[in-house]
């Protein structure tokens, strides 16, 4: 019999749990902590995090309102967003909107399909379609 | 002619599936006269099953079908009420039907009279009405064998007003797109149901984190999802209040599932939203709104979501992922049995190479053939995969053998005299079809079994206080790796004295054994144990119960009884979810390798000698104390009766195990192996079953190993504590070594 290193392992019974939805804080209000800019010559860059929670909806919305008043293209990276909650969506097409409306050049970069495929879960794909997106 | 035979052989099938719905429908009438949609498939099921019929020269089938969907389409269109009495006279019917089915299908014959009476009442409230409306044989592919005593001529201008297209307006946009856009057709099956989702969310509601992203593609489990979201309540950035909900969705889901499936998703919601979930019936369908190609262009304001590009964008792209939501037919496809067995038997073969090649591979360095490493770690990640992929397809929901149950109850409760309520849970639970084969005889055995010993009559059942009508309550889940099916019944449960006495009385237990309330329980499954005073024909005979067991057994499974006097008796049956591959433990005792499923094993561990102790100071019976608590214990060496192993568990290893009615086990073995997903092969198909064995595989170094069933092993280790064998005690100093142990 050959022998195989052995590791004795604990099996560790699940028993199946209710769902659990977590509890989001909630947040809103003035003095959001910002996330990052990469502020260029034409540009200001905003690049999305991978996770984009409903905790990180505010801090969102401060950081494309702050990045609207540089009066320069306002460039949204999202390529490296793997999952995005309705909130930040919402804050993101709101922002759509208010740039369209306000005169602010944006342009949505590398969209991951994960963004892509959110945005189109919720039936939003035509919006998608209405913004400059660049590869 | 060959080829009719498999035609034949398709329709029967298909007729199992649409009695089956039938049963369904009739069932959801029953409970809601008002339930449209369920009279629009049972009328659209014994449509189809009539034109089948037809074309095979069924004759009697046909028009004793005909009249019943005439006076179902009486019921749909208001001519006729749904009202309890004509819809308990449909489920008559429809049991009529199912009998002329089988009568065509083995080609025996009924009594003429079969159904005469149900026939005579349909037909006046038919009014005799003739085939006029020429919808007669339209859904056939080939002419009709005109039968000569039917009476119903088809008409010459065949009308395809049964078959539920609407044409659906095609426009650029959509460019050919028919997967959303157009209607489910009226198919053979008739499942998929289209419904509107209205989802209103409260502005609490993503703060309470709820999230319309993961509802929506939970949806897309179930079936085919279209969404459409109105974001005209959407503020501008500065007066967006970021965590609060503003836009709204209507949402499309096509799904086989029923409503029910489409209420849950939501169902932890209902409090932050206003939800409307309302139906689509075939007849009436247009394609929704956000569907339909109008001609508008882009509206220019950029909050609105502009109707012409989205619809043709939205359709097409769920159609690649999701499952199709048109004709049923299109996306299912039936495959002989035997063909599927062939697959999975090479599968478990490839898989049995698979774990000879990684055993092999151990021994070349991974320096020297880092590739070939690599390559063999993949194969083995693909073959689990395919395997899954594999096992997947064989897997069913037990709905289709719970489906048989409610005419059951029915049957019993009209022939005992007593009132029988069925409530059956767990339908969508899925296991491998050739277990599901052979759950139909326990489960119908069971079923009379309750109705017949266990539920009182009316009359008794008062007398103690309980409602008139007794519950039956059938449940399926997966329970440890294992499917557990249970039928319990509120009845008057197990008659302990009266089985005790008749089991003596048959010699199947001594005289002044002592037994516990569950032993005594579970004598009712020994061969030739019957306690009806009167053998009745629905059972009583005493050789039903013994066949149900060693089926359930032949398969790897078990069956328990619990019951408590006057409230009622559970009837459990264990059963593996596969019969085809395992995840196991590989143990040694002795020169012997066993195999513990994994599914099982709570933990291991090497006790110490101060934690073994002997039960009422009987050596025989050993318990382990751990954390507080006492485990009995099992000696495989002693069970299997295997010279070599190590005795102490002190010196070996004690693996506890999960035991089927709840309660811990530990098995003492010599050392554990590793771990590994191993084949099952049947030890009943090529030897006979052994009991504390579930099965044998082939390990990866091509040594046989049993695979143990923890459930044997229980009651051969309770055996083998009984007072009257002897083993010697165990040896507790540590420094002589112990003679061969004899069981």
């Amino acid at each position: 019999m050959v022998k195989t290193p052995i590791k004795i392992r604990a099996v560790m019974k699940k028993r199946p749990g209710k769902v659990r939805r977590p509890a989001e804080s909630p947040t809103s209000g003035e003095g959001q902590h910002l996330m990052d800019l990469d502020i260029g010559a034409e540009r200001v860059r905003i690049p999305l995090p991978a996770a984009l929670n409903t905790s990180d909806s505010a801090s969102l919305r401060a950081t494309l309102i702050e990045a609207a008043k540089k009066g320069l293209t306002v460039a949204i990276d999202a390529a490296d967003v793997e999952r995005m909650s309705t909130a930040c969506i919402q804050v993101l097409l709101s922002a759509g909107k208010t740039y369209q409306d306000q005169g602010t050049d944006f342009v949505l970069s590398r969209p991951s399909d994960a963004f892509i495929a959110d945005f189109n879960d919720l039936g939003l794909f035509s919006i998608l379609m209405g913004w400059t997106v660049e590869s | 002619m060959n080829e009719l035979e498999q035609f034949k052989q398709t329709y029967f099938q298909e007729c199992e599936e649409l009695l089956a719905e039938l049963e369904e429908s009739l069932l959801a009438l029953q409970d809601n006269g008002g339930d449209t949609e369920a009279l629009n498939a049972a009328f659209r099921a014994i449509h189809s099953i009539k034109g089948g019929g037809g074309a095979f020269g069924f004759d009697r089938l046909v028009a004793f079908s005909h009249t019943f969907e005439t006076v179902l389409d009486m019921m749909r269109d208001g001519r006729a009420e749904t009202s309890p009495e004509n819809v308990d006279l449909s489920v008559r019917a429809s049991d009529i039907v199912a009998d002329l089915v089988q009568a065509a299908r083995s080609g025996s014959d009924l009594p003429d009279d079969h159904g005469a009476e149900v026939f005579a009442i349909l037909q006046a409230i038919g009014g005799a009405v003739e085939a006029d409306d020429g919808d007669e044989y339209d859904d056939l592919d080939f002419t009709p064998v005109m039968a000569e005593n039917t009476g119903n001529e088809p008409e010459a201008g065949e009308d395809f007003d049964d078959l539920d297209f609407t044409p659906v307006m095609v426009d650029d946009a959509q460019q050919g797109v028919p997967v959303d856009a157009s209607p489910p057709a009226a198919d053979v099956s008739g499942d998929d149901v289209t419904y509107t989702v209205s989802l209103v969310p409260h502005g609490d509601m993503l703060r309470h984190g709820n999230e319309p992203l993961l509802l929506i593609r939970e949806l897309r489990v179930i079936g085919a999802v279209a969404a459409t979201a109105d974001v005209s309540a959407l503020p501008s950035l500065d007066n967006l209040v970021p965590d609060e909900a503003y836009i709204r969705w209507s949402i499309e889901v096509t799904t086989p599932e029923g409503r029910d499936a489409v209420e849950e998703v939501f169902a932890f919601v209902d409090d932050d939203c206003r939800l409307t979930i309302e139906a689509q019936a075939p007849e009436d369908f247009s394609p929704p709104e956000p569907l339909l190609p109008e001609p508008i262009p882009p509206e220019p304001a950029p909050a609105e979501v502009p109707p012409s590009p989205a619809p043709a964008i939205e359709v097409e792209r769920p159609a690649p992922q999701a499952p199709p939501a048109a004709k049923q037919s299109s996306s299912t496809i039936r495959v002989d049995l035997g063909k599927l067995d062939g697959m999975v038997n090479m599968v478990g073969e490839l898989v049995i190479t698979q774990a000879m090649l990684a055993q092999q591979g151990q021994d070349i360095p991974q320096d020297a053939h880092p590739g070939l490493h690599q390559g063999l770690e993949e194969l083995t990640q693909h073959t689990r995969e395919l395997q899954e992929n594999v096992m997947a397809m064989r897997a069913q929901p037990v709905k289709t053998v719970f489906s048989k149950l409610p005419r059951l109850v029915r049957e019993l409760s009209a022939q005992t005299g007593k009132k029988v309520n069925l409530v059956m849970t767990g339908e969508t639970t899925e296991i491998d079809k050739t277990v599901i084969e052979q759950l139909s005889d326990p489960l119908t055995h069971m079923i009379r079994n309750a109705v017949d010993h266990g539920i009182e009559t009316p009359e008794d059942r008062a007398a103690v206080g309980k409602p008139a009508e007794g519950t039956i309550h059938v449940s399926a889940e997966h329970r440890g790796g294992r499917i557990v099916i249970e039928i319990r019944d509120d009845g008057k449960g197990v008659d302990r004295d009266r089985v005790l006495k008749k089991a003596i009385d048959k010699g199947l237990v001594a005289p002044n054994a002592v037994l516990s309330d569950e032993d005594v329980d579970n004598l009712i499954l020994l061969p030739g144990f019957s306690t009806a005073e009167q053998i009745s024909n629905i059972s009583g005979r005493g050789v039903g119960m013994d066949v149900v067991v060693r089926n359930i057994q032949n398969l790897g499974g078990s069956v328990l009884i619990r019951s408590t006097a006057g409230q009622g008796s559970c009837f459990s049956m264990s059963l593996p979810l596969t019969l085809a591959v395992l995840d196991g433990m590989i143990v040694r005792a002795g020169d012997q390798s066993y195999v513990l499923p994994l599914a099982v094993i709570v933990e291991s561990l090497r006790p110490l000698e101060t934690d073994i102790h002997p039960m009422a100071g009987d050596d025989n019976c050993m318990v382990m104390g751990i954390r507080g608590e006492y485990v009995p214990l099992v000696f495989l060496h002693r069970v299997f009766n295997i010279p070599s192993a190590v005795p102490e568990p002190w010196n070996g290893l004690v693996v506890i195990v999960e035991t089927e009615g709840g309660g811990n086990m530990g098995i003492v073995v010599d050392e554990i192996l590793g771990q590994q997903q191993v084949v099952i092969k049947s030890l009943e198909e090529n030897f006979h079953r052994i009991e504390g064995i579930a099965a044998a595989t082939i390990l990866g170094s091509g040594r046989v190993a049993l695979i143990l069933d923890v459930v044997g092993l229980k009651a051969l280790g309770q055996r083998d504590r009984a007072p009257s064998q002897s083993a010697p005690p165990l040896h507790r100093s540590t420094e002589t070594p112990l003679p061969a142990a004899h069981p």
